[in-house]
C-alpha cells in the first residue's frame, strides 16, 4: 500500500507539470470551507433571492459547534452533522435520516479562486474569497477572520445579476446548543451503485452520490463544488403532495412545473419514460442548463410506444 | 525558490508526482530550513509508527457473532430494468393494458428535499455558500 | 482481497487489528476501542449485505471512520488526555524486556500523549497513514476531502507532534 520515493530523470518533470495549479485552487477553498466547518457561533440569517417568479426570502438562525449545525427556521429545527440529519418537528416528534454515502468535495475545473479584499461586516473584519468562472464572479463569499465562518454568500446568474444573498443579521461567537435529539423514527438512505441510469455528468456537475430516493427512485447528487442539485428519476409520473403552487415555464419546446424558494429551485416533469424532479442551489442559467442535459418533457405517442416495447 | 512545506510528509511518504518530487529533492539540496523540516517530520513519523501494535480482545468478536443481521431495507438497483421487463410481459399478455397508463407515483417536497439536504450534510457545510440547501429546515412550501 | 462472497469473519480476521489500533490510537483508551471495534463489525455484518464489490478498504474506513463520530457525539466527550500510567512503568521495573521493546513501550504512553493532543482532523490523518497504512488517496477517500487536504493535515500533524516530543 505505501510507496517510496525513486527520483528518476528530469523528463518526467515535463509531463506530468500542468496538473498542479487546479488542485492548488481546490485546497485552497477547501482550506476556507474547512475552517468555516469548524467554526463555533450563533446568529440569524437573511436568505433572499431574485427569480423570474418575484422574491423569495427566509430568516434562519443558525449555531454551530463542534461541527453540528443547528438550523431554526421558525416552523421547526434542523440538526445537521456528517451524513445525519435530525428533523424536529413542532409537536416534538424527531426523525432522524442517515446517508453513509461516499461524496469527497471537489471543485469543478472551471472555476478559479481569488482572494479579495478586506471588508466588514457586521462590524467583523472578514476575507473576501471570489469563484470565478472565466471573467465571471459565480460565487462571492466573505469569510470573518476571527471565527472562520461564512459571514456573507452571493451568487451571481451567468449574466452577472445577482441570485441569492445569504448574510447574517447577528452575529454571536457563542453557539447555542442543545443535546442532541434523540429520534423517534430512523430513515437510512441507502446508496447504490447503478450505473448507466443517471448521466456522470450535467452541464459541468458530478454525479457525486447515486441512492435509492422516494417511492423507489433512483436519485442522483450532483455537485460542482460550490453549487448541487438532487435529480430523481422514476418510471412513472410523479405528483409532489404537499407543494402548494408551481408555475410552467418552458425553455423552447419544452414545458416544466417549477417552484422557486429562498436558495432552491424545484422543477418536476414528464418524460415519455416516466417522471423527473431536480431541486437544487445552482444560479438560473445553470437550472436551464442542466435541463437541458435530461431528457425532455413529453409524452409519447401510444400507438408508436407500442410499435416499439413489441418489436424494437 | 518557495520552501517545500507540506510537501515533505509527503516526499517521505513516496506520495508525490515525479514532478513534485524532482522539485521537492532540487530544493532539499540547498535548503537547510526545509531538511531540517524532513527530518523532524521523519522523526515524528518514526515516534509513531514504533507504537506498539495491540492485539484485539477476543470478546470483539464474540459480540459481532451473537449481534443479530438486521437487513436494511433496499431495493433493487436497476428498478427502471424490471420495470421495463415487466411492462414487456405485461403488453405481450394483453392489449387492454398498454392502454391503461400507470398511476403517478407521490411523493412529499420534505422528501425530496431530504435527497438534496443529506448527501450535501456529509460535507459538514458550512452556512452559505454550498450550505444555503442544506440550511434549509422549513421546508415552508409543504403546506 | 476479492470482494466477492466476503464474511463479517474475514472482515474480523484480516483487518480486526487494524481497527482495533486505529480506535485505541484514537481514543486512548482500550476500553472504548474495543467498543468501537466491534461497533463497527457489526456495521460490516450488516452493510456486507449490500456492499457492492468496490473499493473494499474505501468503504471499511468510511464505516469505522462513521462509527468513531458517531461514538464522539453520543458520548458527548471529545478523546481525553489520559493520566501517566504509572502500572505500565511498574511493571516494566520488574519484567526484563529486550532492549527494543523497552524502548518501544517506554515511548508508547508519551506519543499516544501528544497525539490525543492534536487536533481531531489532524489525529486522524496521522493515525490512519502510520498505524494503520492507508495511502493518501485511501485516507482522502475515507474522510472525503481532496488528498491536497490530507498531506496539509499529515504534515501539520507531525509538526506538531515534533514540537510536543522535543
Amino acid at each position: 500500500m505505501r510507496r517510496f520515493a525513486i527520483v528518476t530523470g528530469f523528463g518526467l518533470l515535463m509531463v506530468i507539470g500542468g496538473a498542479v495549479p487546479g488542485l492548488a485552487q481546490e485546497a485552497e477553498l477547501d482550506s476556507w470551507f474547512e475552517r468555516a466547518k469548524g467554526a463555533e457561533f450563533s446568529g440569524r440569517q437573511f436568505v433572499v433571492c431574485e427569480t423570474p417568479d418575484g422574491e423569495r426570502s427566509e430568516f434562519v438562525t443558525l449555531s454551530q459547534m463542534d461541527g453540528v449545525l443547528v438550523v431554526d427556521a421558525g416552523s421547526g429545527q434542523s440538526v445537521i452533522s456528517r451524513g445525519e440529519l435530525y428533523d424536529l418537528a413542532a409537536d416534538g416528534t424527531v426523525l432522524a435520516s442517515t446517508f453513509d454515502g461516499h461524496s469527497p468535495w471537489s471543485l469543478d475545473s472551471r472555476y478559479e479562486v481569488s482572494d479579495g479584499a478586506t471588508v466588514t461586516v457586521l462590524g467583523r473584519q472578514a476575507d473576501v474569497v471570489n469563484v470565478l468562472e472565466g471573467e465571471l464572479v459565480r460565487l462571492e463569499l466573505a469569510f470573518d477572520q476571527t471565527t472562520g465562518a461564512v459571514l456573507r454568500s452571493v451568487s451571481f446568474n451567468g449574466d452577472g445579476s445577482v441570485y441569492c444573498t445569504s448574510s447574517f443579521l447577528s452575529f454571536s461567537e457563542d453557539a447555542v446548543m442543545g443535546a442532541m435529539p434523540v429520534a423517534q423514527t430512523t430513515a437510512a438512505i441507502v446508496p447504490l451503485e447503478a450505473q448507466g441510469v443517471l448521466p456522470d455528468t450535467l452541464a459541468g456537475f458530478g454525479r457525486r452520490d447515486t441512492f435509492v430516493g422516494p417511492a423507489g427512485s433512483v436519485a442522483g447528487f450532483y455537485s460542482d463544488g460550490i453549487f448541487s442539485f438532487t435529480v430523481l428519476a422514476t418510471d412513472r409520473a410523479i405528483n409532489i403532495a404537499g407543494l402548494a403552487q408551481s408555475t410552467a415555464v418552458s425553455f423552447g419546446d419544452d414545458t416544466y412545473q417549477r417552484v422557486f424558494l429562498a436558495g432552491r429551485t424545484l422543477y418536476s416533469w414528464t418524460t415519455r419514460d416516466g417522471g423527473f424532479v431536480l431541486l437544487g442551489d445552482q444560479p438560473l442559467d445553470l437550472q436551464e442548463a442542466v435541463l437541458a442535459e435530461l431528457p425532455e418533457p413529453g409524452r409519447a405517442n401510444l400507438i408508436k410506444r407500442f410499435w416499439r416495447r413489441l418489436f424494437g | 525558490m518557495s520552501h517545500s512545506g507540506e510537501l515533505l510528509s509527503a516526499y517521505l511518504d513516496g506520495e508525490l508526482t515525479k514532478a513534485e518530487e524532482l522539485n521537492v529533492v532540487g530544493h532539499l539540496e540547498t535548503c537547510t530550513r526545509c531538511q531540517t523540516e524532513l527530518g523532524d517530520s521523519h522523526e515524528a513519523r518514526a515516534m509513531v509508527r514504533a507504537l506498539p501494535i495491540l492485539d484485539m480482545p477476543t470478546w470483539v468478536t464474540s459480540g459481532v457473532a451473537s449481534s443479530p443481521v438486521e437487513l436494511p431495507v433496499r431495493r433493487r438497483p436497476l428498478a427502471w430494468a424490471a420495470a421495463a421487463a415487466a411492462a414487456a410481459f405485461v403488453l405481450v399478455v394483453g392489449f387492454a393494458t398498454f392502454v391503461a397508463t400507470p398511476p403517478a407515483i407521490e411523493i412529499t417536497f420534505t422528501e425530496i428535499s431530504n435527497t438534496l439536504r443529506l448527501p450535501a450534510s456529509q460535507d459538514g457545510l458550512p452556512p452559505g455558500a454550498r450550505a444555503v440547501v442544506i440550511a434549509r429546515s422549513s421546508d415552508g412550501i409543504a403546506e | 482481497m476479492s470482494d466477492v462472497g466476503l464474511t463479517w469473519e474475514d472482515v474480523a480476521r484480516t483487518h480486526g487489528r487494524k481497527i482495533y489500533n486505529f480506535a485505541y490510537r484514537l481514543t486512548g483508551n482500550p476500553d472504548d476501542a474495543a467498543d468501537l471495534a466491534q461497533d463497527v463489525l457489526i456495521r460490516v455484518k450488516r452493510g456486507l449485505a449490500t456492499y457492492q464489490p468496490g473499493s473494499f478498504d474505501g468503504w471499511l474506513w468510511r464505516i469505522t471512520r462513521n462509527a468513531f463520530l458517531d461514538d464522539i457525539r453520543r458520548k458527548k466527550r471529545r478523546p481525553t488526555v489520559p493520566l501517566p500510567d504509572e502500572v505500565d512503568r511498574m511493571a516494566l521495573a520488574s519484567v526484563p524486556a529486550p532492549d527494543h521493546v523497552l524502548a518501544q513501550v517506554r515511548l508508547g504512553p508519551d506519543v499516544q500523549n501528544a497525539l490525543l493532543k492534536l487536533p481531531h482532523d489532524f489525529r486522524e490523518a496521522v493515525v490512519m497513514c502510520d498505524i494503520v497504512g492507508l495511502s493518501y488517496a485511501e485516507i482522502a477517500g475515507a474522510v472525503g476531502v481532496p488528498v491536497g487536504t490530507i498531506r496539509s493535515r499529515i504534515h501539520r500533524g507531525r509538526g506538531q507532534l515534533r514540537e510536543m516530543l522535543s
